[in-house]
């Protein structure tokens, strides 16, 4: 496989506001390969925007705060980039395609100048980049004589059609797709979800996809970390995750057990009991412990550590089906 | 578009009207008549009575307002009571002084209250945020009348540096200017500083900077076409107020403008002064209105969309 292309280690992030510090990433690390697909899953507050922020170093000033860890791109550490640097990787190298496509555009600039603005800044001529705006306005199916328009011209699904070719002008190496498909609805979402995965095929891009949908998730993606206030409860393959015959973290359990089963007859969902902590005031020991189902003695005191299932044959590290939580580093010790 | 501004131009006439109407039947229900005014109070008694017939005081209310109106339509808003000149020949006088005041009051204020409101936003909490707020404050709450003061003390005085009173070379807009713009570009900065931290934290500004724009580029590109519009409308509207005459910078510098004018105007109740200045500042004021909307047009194509409907 050789280097990797983004590699996460130990990430910690946190913000500070006048009253508060909210520990949004508690330590995470991740690892992402050429062309492979990450599915980053959680409840809103599990951090998940934030390590996609940390990623571009796009927090918000003077709040947002990386207190630990390293990423890696491409074997260079972004944190250590210069800010000039660091914004010719943007857009370029590593896009992002934001939650909202209703707020995510300038609404006083035309939808061409917004396309064509990312591709001057990254090596485009004048002369060479309209022809580029129409490319990617008709990769994304949009009539490139419309670029002269106005974002308020646009529906909700031609807007996030317009953001995505915004995100994929420069065919940036990593793609990450903040929630790509909550704001549109469940047909559009489907078109918006196949279309971003042809154009990535076609520009080899790897992507993480940052979701709360489980069922978009199997469709795109090739490896899912499920977060958790902060943390990383569950990694591993897709198959690993969604294997219901495999061992999995209580908290991926849970979400998979409140998706409704069609074959049977059920009068309610079945949730996970209470909330998500508030991550300025976070449990001791496992931060899922108030909540779990099986939660034991050592769960309200110690903070577990990840445990390495070996899911896939030939995997190590990262890379195999680890788990944070006490029921498996018991497990692992007695066998 | 065009249709939007034929319409705008169309309201102009109820709204003329009405002000009118009102100004003209305030002047009416106050006590005192043109002859005594014009003639003096130790004239005769017949020469007034015989005044005030021929100017057609004694006709009823309406019919003198229809009288006025029409003779307005004709370009004839009489003469003034106290200077018998034309009362436009009186306004225009006067109202060119104050416009000088007024352009160079409010251009001085965008000049300082926009870029300083621009800096106090994307360097919030910094020195220069907490210094422009706290100076913000302070212009905004010292009276102008005293700062005009104090300023001829110091520049007029003490130094000799610019002339205390009257109009005539450069020299003598500058204090007056400055009085007047002080507040206003206090009041700007403070707007500008507002709108703008709300634009920043747009998601369509996380986009520019996604994109690898510059600091720079997302400001003056992305952000600052966003955060004008309430800075245009608020900017217009305080042109508006200056070119309505600006009372106490012309009191303190003995300047002869509009403001000064209407108020001697209103006292000696010189009723077609009154009348011919308030109709044409309202005029004025209209058109600023008009221009601030088509100026929105220009910068947000979304209110643009909506006038061409």
């Amino acid at each position: 496989m050789g280097e990797a292309l983004l590699k996460i280690e130990d990430l910690w992030v946190r913000y500070n506001t006048d009253e508060t510090v909210v520990y949004a990433v508690n330590g995470i690390s991740l690892e992402l390969d050429k062309g492979e697909n990450l599915g980053l899953v959680g409840e809103t507050g599990a951090g998940k925007t934030t390590t996609a922020l940390s990623i571009l170093r796009l927090l918000p000033k003077g709040i947002g705060q990386v207190t630990g860890g390293s990423i890696l791109f491409e074997g260079i550490d972004l944190f250590g980039l210069k800010e000039g640097d660091m914004r010719n990787i943007r857009g370029s190298k590593i896009s992002m395609i934001f939650q909202d496509p209703m707020t995510s555009l300038n609404p006083v600039l035309t939808v061409g100048d917004q396309i064509s603005e990312v591709l001057l800044l990254h090596g485009y001529t004048k002369e060479t980049v309209q022809n580029r705006v129409d490319e990617m306005l008709e990769l994304v199916g949009i009539p490139s004589k419309r670029k002269a328009e106005y974002p308020h011209q646009f529906s909700g699904g031609m807007k996030q059609r317009i953001v995505i070719a915004i995100a994929l002008a420069c065919s940036p190496m990593l793609l990450i797709a903040d929630e790509p498909t909550t704001a549109l609805d469940v047909t559009i979402q489907a078109q918006v979800l196949e279309m971003m995965n042809d154009l990535k095929q076609q520009i080899n891009t790897s992507m993480i996809l940052i979701t709360h949908d489980l069922g978009v998730v199997a469709e795109m993606c090739d490896k899912v970390a499920i977060m958790y206030a902060g943390e990383i409860v569950e990694h591993g393959t897709l198959e690993d995750v969604y294997d219901p015959g495999r061992e999995h973290h209580p908290y991926t359990a849970g979400l998979f057990g409140s998706i409704p089963d069609l074959t049977k007859e059920e009068d309610r969902l079945s949730p996970i009991g209470g909330l998500t902590p508030d991550p300025a005031d976070l449990p001791a020991g496992c931060k899922f412990h108030p909540r779990c189902t099986r939660c034991m003695d050592i769960c309200r005191e110690a903070q577990p550590v990840d445990v390495d299932l070996a899911g896939d044959a030939g995997h190590t590290g990262h890379t195999g089906h680890t788990i944070k939580c006490h029921l498996f580093g018991q497990w692992s010790a007695q066998s | 578009m065009h249709k939007y501004v034929i319409k705008r131009l169309l309201l102009l006439i109820p709204i003329l009207l009405g002000v009118a109407f009102i100004v003209f039947s305030i002047l009416s229900l106050t006590p005192g008549d043109p002859g005594t005014l014009i003639l003096g109070e130790t004239a005769p008694r017949e020469a007034i009575e015989k005044l005030n017939e021929q100017l057609g005081f004694n006709k009823p209310f309406l019919v003198r307002f229809a009288d006025y109106v029409i003779g307005a339509l004709h370009g004839d808003f009489g003469t003034s009571y106290r200077s018998g000149l034309p009362v436009f020949q009186e306004i225009f006088a006067r109202f060119s002084i104050t416009l000088t005041i007024a352009v160079l009051a409010i251009l001085t204020a965008l000049f300082v209250g926009i870029p300083a409101g621009i800096l106090s936003a994307v360097k919030q909490y910094s020195a220069a945020d907490v210094i422009s707020t706290v100076a913000a404050m302070l212009m905004a709450a010292i009276p102008g009348f005293w700062l005009g003061l104090m300023m001829i003390i110091l520049f007029s005085l003490k130094l000799g540096w610019l002339p205390s009173y009257g109009v005539g070379s450069f020299a003598h807009y500058i204090m007056p200017t400055l009085i007047l713009a002080i507040p206003c570009s206090a009041g700007l900065l403070r707007l500008t500083r507002t709108t703008m931290l709300e634009t920043i934290r747009q998601d369509y500004i996380r986009t520019a900077r996604a994109k690898g724009a510059s600091e720079t580029k997302v400001i003056w590109k992305h952000a600052l076409k966003n955060a004008l519009l309430p800075v245009i409308t608020v900017a217009g509207m305080e042109f508006g107020a200056l070119l309505g005459g600006t009372v106490i910078a012309e009191a303190v510098f003995s300047i002869p403008g509009v403001g000064m004018m209407l108020l001697t105007a209103i006292r000696m109740k010189d009723v077609p002064l009154v009348m011919a200045s308030v109709i044409f500042l309202a005029l004025l004021f209209c058109f600023i209105m008009l221009l601030i909307d088509l100026a929105h047009a220009f910068v947000d194509p979304r209110v643009k969309a909506m006038y061409s409907r």
